[in-house]
């Protein structure tokens, strides 16, 4: 029953996403995101945050269509310079690289760039069905939520952007503080009180999580790509269709690796905190566990680059559901989407799907066809691609300048953010440099001023005591998975610690 | 002392200590309230307070540890040159226009690094500016002012 109900939707998003001027924003999206995915030191959140003040203008699905195209695209794109650079375009690609660049080096680059759009195809196009199915059903239990359950849901959602994002939890935990923290600035909601504003009138507004966000991971990116040890390679051509065939053992192969990776980024990409990147690399080691060969990984394994790579872009669709169901994004590029729904005047929340319907559905329908269109953007036209994934930085960077410049002014036409821009991208680059991760900010400075609100909300419900939160089972429920992961984010490294230096202590021995 | 000082852990305690010392005191003044009533300063007091102690937790592992890795060196070079550029955009946008705002950021910013050839900066910064002008203010239609007469 519900099952046909959402076949309906789904047709009736294929309806709308099929009009001519969302085709075109798609298209636009799925080029402008693969453009900026082979370019080297360009990420997806940076395109994706510097495009954002352009689309003000637009309605609120055509700019979503947009930015998620860039999103998905941008993943292509990096996955390309992965393999022909051994220089992964955005973090998510970095596990292709493994296997795609020895394979680029026999001089058989052919053949990963063209499973590599299979695979993306694949693993995104199942996901979106899954995504399909199953938000509807978590709105079902969202409907009943109050605001102790999403203030607990929140806070797991930031505890798991923390343990996802770094090696070092209590670095990305602090991160997400001062995330919460800078999203104090501006007026308070309750009172009407001006924070941490040092009487400039622009900062009531608080602080734009697009110029945070362009400062760290735009400006500190560039930066970072201008000291001087950075060196960069060129790269060869690609040959016609019949060098990117791959033989008939590893079609063979490459079917079973797409049919795991798929399924477990489906699953990691919806869980809070656990994007693309994770389910890549996690897709990558389940490979070489399963696979009977394990010592050809790392020298070209055609499953090593199939299996990340339908992962991670499954993982990338599956990161809508907490975003568009609960409104709590699970990593950087989910808090842009969010912040684009407020933006254009759209409350977060499980009300979403049944309030929008043609944007939900819409955008769905949309990533099915921009993930077609990725195919014969990306395919045919590699060539093209290669030449401009050889352009010389110092080309580059002054252009990302303007392109950064001009995006921020933008946001609110004042040159006060442009200031903030300066002077943020100055503290990511310390910040990155003191190996704090910098999505956890992002995340924190978007949930801050709803957590406070919910926070307000419930213990005036619960009349000051605390023990609200576990009084409903389902909040207590997110609370004690908060505490088990917080455990877990601390023995983690305290047991790895331990079994190196066994290890150690066995070699001297 | 000095090697403690410049241990990547440290610094980073450091860092998170003085942010959330600064954002506590200041929401301090701010009124308190209740946990049922909360003022304006309850949850930033709560958030400055809890970053401090992480920053002091991680500032003292390392100290325990005495186990120092510095932090990668610094390079001040593109950080000056590109603040500059954008500072070059913000201060000209409202005054000459949009025009000179993307020619000097060009300009400015292809002092970040040595590599930069001066001939091809003035191309890209022609060429940037031109694109500017078409698509942001032409095609898109943002409000820019292209050239202010002084």
């Amino acid at each position: 029953m519900d099952l046909l109900a959402n076949l309906a939707n789904l047709g009736h998003g294929f309806t709308v996403a099929l009009s001519w001027n969302y085709l075109l924003y798609c298209l636009a999206g799925v080029i402008l995101g693969t453009f900026v995915g082979v370019l080297p030191g360009l990420g997806t959140v940076t395109a994706i945050s510097m495009l954002m003040p352009f689309t003000f203008g637009l309605d609120p699905l055509e700019a979503l269509i947009m930015l998620s195209g860039i999103f998905y695209g941008g993943l292509y794109g990096g996955s390309t310079a992965s393999i022909l650079l051994n220089l992964p375009g955005t973090p998510a690609s970095a596990v292709v690289a493994l296997d795609g660049y020895p394979m680029a080096q026999q001089g058989r680059a052919g053949v990963p760039l063209f499973m590599t759009a299979i695979a993306s195809f694949v693993g995104g196009c199942t996901a979106l069905v899954m995504v399909g199915l199953a938000a509807p059903a978590i709105v079902q239990i969202a409907m009943e939520f109050g605001s102790a359950e999403y203030f607990s849901m929140m806070l797991l959602g930031l505890i798991a952007a923390a343990a996802a994002s770094s090696d070092m939890p209590l670095h990305s935990i602090g991160m997400v503080i001062v995330g919460l923290l800078l999203g104090m600035v501006g007026m308070d909601i309750v009172s009407g009180m001006m924070r941490f504003t040092f009487g400039v009138p622009i900062m009531a507004e608080g602080i734009s999580f697009i110029v945070v966000a362009m400062a760290f991971f735009g400006l500190a990116e560039v930066i970072t790509n201008l000291e001087p040890h950075v060196h960069r390679q060129m790269v060869q051509q690609v040959g016609g269709w019949r060098s990117m065939m791959p033989t008939r053992d590893e079609a063979r192969r490459s079917v079973g690796a797409m049919l795991r990776g798929t399924p477990l980024g489906a699953f990691l990409g919806a869980l809070p905190g656990a994007g693309p990147t994770i389910a890549s690399f996690m897709a990558y080691t389940v490979e070489k566990r399963v696979s009977s060969h394990p010592e050809r990984f790392g020298k070209g394994a055609i499953e090593g680059v199939v299996a990340p790579e339908a992962a991670n872009n499954a993982a990338a669709q599956t990161g809508y559901i907490p975003t568009l169901t609960l409104g709590i994004p699970g990593d950087a590029v989910g808090a842009l989407i969010l912040g684009t729904l407020i933006m254009h005047g759209i409350a977060p929340g499980p009300r979403v799907i049944s309030s929008h319907p043609d944007l939900f559905w819409g955008l769905i329908a949309s990533m099915w066809i921009g993930n077609f269109l990725l195919l014969w953007v990306n395919i045919p036209f590699i060539n093209i691609w290669i030449k401009i994934l050889s352009i010389p930085y110092r080309i580059l960077y002054p252009a990302i300048m303007v392109f950064l410049c001009i995006g921020v002014y933008s946001v609110s036409n004042s040159a006060f953010q442009l200031f903030l821009l300066a002077g943020l991208g100055g503290a990511g680059y310390l910040f990155a440099k003191l190996g704090c991760p910098a999505s956890p900010l992002l995340l924190g400075l978007i949930l801050g001023p709803m957590m406070e609100e919910n926070l307000r909300r419930a213990l005036l419900i619960g009349r000051g005591n605390p023990m609200v939160f576990l009084e409903s089972p389902i909040s207590a429920g997110i609370l004690s998975l908060c505490a088990a992961l917080l455990i877990l984010m601390i023995a983690m490294p305290i047991v790895r610690e331990r079994k190196s230096r066994n290890k150690q202590g066995n070699q001297t021995e | 002392m000095s090697t403690m000082l410049k241990d990547r852990d440290v610094l980073t305690g450091l860092v998170f200590i003085l942010i959330g010392g600064a954002f506590a005191l200041g929401a301090a003044d701010y009124g308190m309230g209740t946990a049922r009533r909360m003022g304006p300063g309850y949850f930033p007091v709560i958030l400055g307070g809890l970053l401090v102690l992480v920053g002091a937790l991680i500032a003292a592992k390392s100290l325990w540890r005495r186990r120092y890795e510095p932090i990668p060196r610094l390079y001040w070079r593109p950080v000056a040159a590109l603040a500059l550029s954008i500072l070059a955009f913000a201060v000209l946008i409202d005054r000459l226009g949009l025009i000179a705002a993307c020619m000097a950021c060009v300009l400015v910013s292809g002092f970040a690094t040595h590599e930069t050839r001066w001939k091809e900066i003035i191309f890209i910064a022609l060429g940037m500016t031109a694109f500017s002008v078409i698509v942001f203010s032409l095609l898109l239609g943002l409000p820019f002012r292209l050239w202010v007469q002084l």
